[in-house]
């Protein structure tokens, strides 16, 4: 199944270069090969320095993003006026892309000694902020009914229903958030790269490639990274949900 | 016991005044028609609901225990964990008693499985332990064989006979030959909105031979006064 979809991209990918300027896979199968090792000579930097430069700067912020949206999501679930106060907040930023935050974000953090930096966490912050807390807080919140009933018939506490009923079942919320979040936050890093000269990342590269011009098998070779990584990820984090929730 | 309840959901009358009284040591079976608010009583009984009129009376402060139709189980704990749960839940943490229950109810070898990795039957005896790890005074039944094949069905039912022998036991049905089988007295419900029709003593040794006259009498006898309207 997986290999017949893959060559049925390669014979269309072909198809779609011979009337087009996108390079033919071999090309950028080369292109992307050597770049990944051997420095590229604009920016000097190899594709996995580049992806290395992105990746870090993801997961910082993500991480920062979920330390915070995964407490204050169980929090605001259960605690009535956290929540009166925190959901009208979410709902009013939850619409904005991460992206529309670009501009405002380099602006405010222009007298920052690392602007760039800062507001391209910043970006990301937002982006995967806001998932993770929307999925922690939908699963805190909606414990199904059977499973409190399971607490009334035993006369539960209060502490043993959180500790036993509530977080655990919480915990889907924060694996499908992470996931979500993670998701999301490396397309803004993407897109915030392109605006900022940043120095390196993916979203840079590919951008300062077509600023050059001609080289675009870099740019697709860029963005085969961007994809490549974007899967593993995923593919990481969906494997390690058995290794959290081993009753699934 | 349980005196004259009355309940309705909105305009829907589900029990119109049910009377019947368990005795200590005794196994109860209601029987009626899906949807005759036989689950209602039971919830009553254990004080998950409230009935609009009518009340529930208990001779001694009781600790009731309840096996739910569906088993129930927390996904997220093992059979240990869930057993546990319902110690936890008294204040006592006593992993023993987990173990003594867990051999009670055939189930040694299964503690660290998860409900999901474990059969219909499997998860109903976790259930059941899961009940009676709080030494209850008064065991509540909805139903809990209802959804399994019938071989399984039959040899829960004759385990379960073993397993709660000498204690007090409602246990809510709609299959005949599963009331005839368990029961010391039969409560037979009508339809909706449910009150007793009657109240069939069985008084055959058990274990109970299903294909004995006796047995079948009882099964006619509970047929007919379930047809009554």
């Amino acid at each position: 199944m997986r290999l017949k979809g893959a060559i049925f991209l390669i014979l269309l990918w072909y198809f779609v270069s011979a009337f087009t300027e996108l390079p033919h896979p071999h090309e950028v199968a080369e292109t992307f090969l050597i770049l990944l090792l051997k420095p590229e000579p604009v920016l000097g930097k190899t594709l996995i320095q580049h992806a290395y430069a992105s990746l870090f700067r993801v997961l910082t912020a993500s991480l920062i993003a979920f330390t915070i949206a995964i407490p204050l999501g169980i929090v605001s679930a259960l605690n009535r006026t956290l929540m009166e106060l925190v959901t009208p907040l979410v709902e009013a930023l939850r619409p904005i892309p991460p992206l529309a935050w670009i501009p405002l974000a380099y602006i405010i953090f222009a007298p920052l000694p690392n602007t760039v930096q800062i507001s391209q966490i910043f970006i990301v912050f937002v982006g995967a902020f806001f998932p993770c807390f929307i999925s922690v807080f939908d699963y805190s919140r909606n414990v199904p009914e059977e499973f409190l009933e399971i607490a009334r018939v035993f006369r539960a506490r209060e502490k043993l229903i959180l500790r036993d009923i509530v977080l655990p079942h919480s915990l889907q919320g924060v694996v499908s958030g992470v996931r979500i979040g993670l998701g999301v936050g490396w397309m803004s890093i993407i897109a915030a790269e392109m605006i900022a000269t940043s120095g390196e990342g993916l979203g840079y590269f590919i951008m300062v490639m077509y600023k050059v011009g001609g080289r675009t098998a870099e740019i697709v070779a860029g963005m085969a990274m961007i994809g490549i990584i974007g899967y593993v990820m995923n593919l990481i984090l969906l494997k390690s949900e058995k290794l959290v929730m081993p009753w699934r | 016991m349980v005196e004259g309840l009355r309940k309705s959901y909105g305009n829907l009358k589900v029990l119109d005044g049910v009377t019947f009284s368990v005795e200590k040591g005794e196994f109860v079976c209601l029987i009626g028609e899906s949807g005759c608010g036989k689950t209602t009583i039971l919830k009553i009984i254990a004080g998950l609901e409230r009935p609009d009129e009518g009340r529930v009376e208990f001779k001694d402060v009781i600790r009731p225990g309840f096996v739910f139709q569906d088993d129930r189980l927390l996904p997220w704990k093992t059979v240990y964990g869930n057993i546990l749960f319902a110690l936890k839940a008294m204040g006592i943490e006593d992993g023993e008693v987990v173990r003594r229950i867990i051999d009670f109810v055939g189930l040694k070898g299964f503690e660290n499985y998860y409900p999901k990795q474990l059969s219909g039957g499997m998860r109903q005896r976790v259930g059941i332990a899961r009940a009676l790890a709080v030494n209850p005074d008064l065991l509540l039944m909805d139903e809990p064989f209802a959804s399994l094949d019938a071989r399984t069905r039959e040899r829960m039912q004759e385990e379960l006979l073993r397993i709660v022998e000498g204690k007090t036991v409602v246990f809510v049905t709609h299959s005949i030959d599963e009331a005839v089988y368990l029961a010391d007295r039969v409560v037979v419900l009508s339809r909706r909105p449910s009150k007793v029709v009657r109240i069939i003593e069985i008084e055959i040794e058990k274990p109970r031979d299903r294909n004995s006259e006796d047995f079948i009498e009882k099964r006619k006898e509970i047929y007919s006064a379930l047809r009554f309207k």
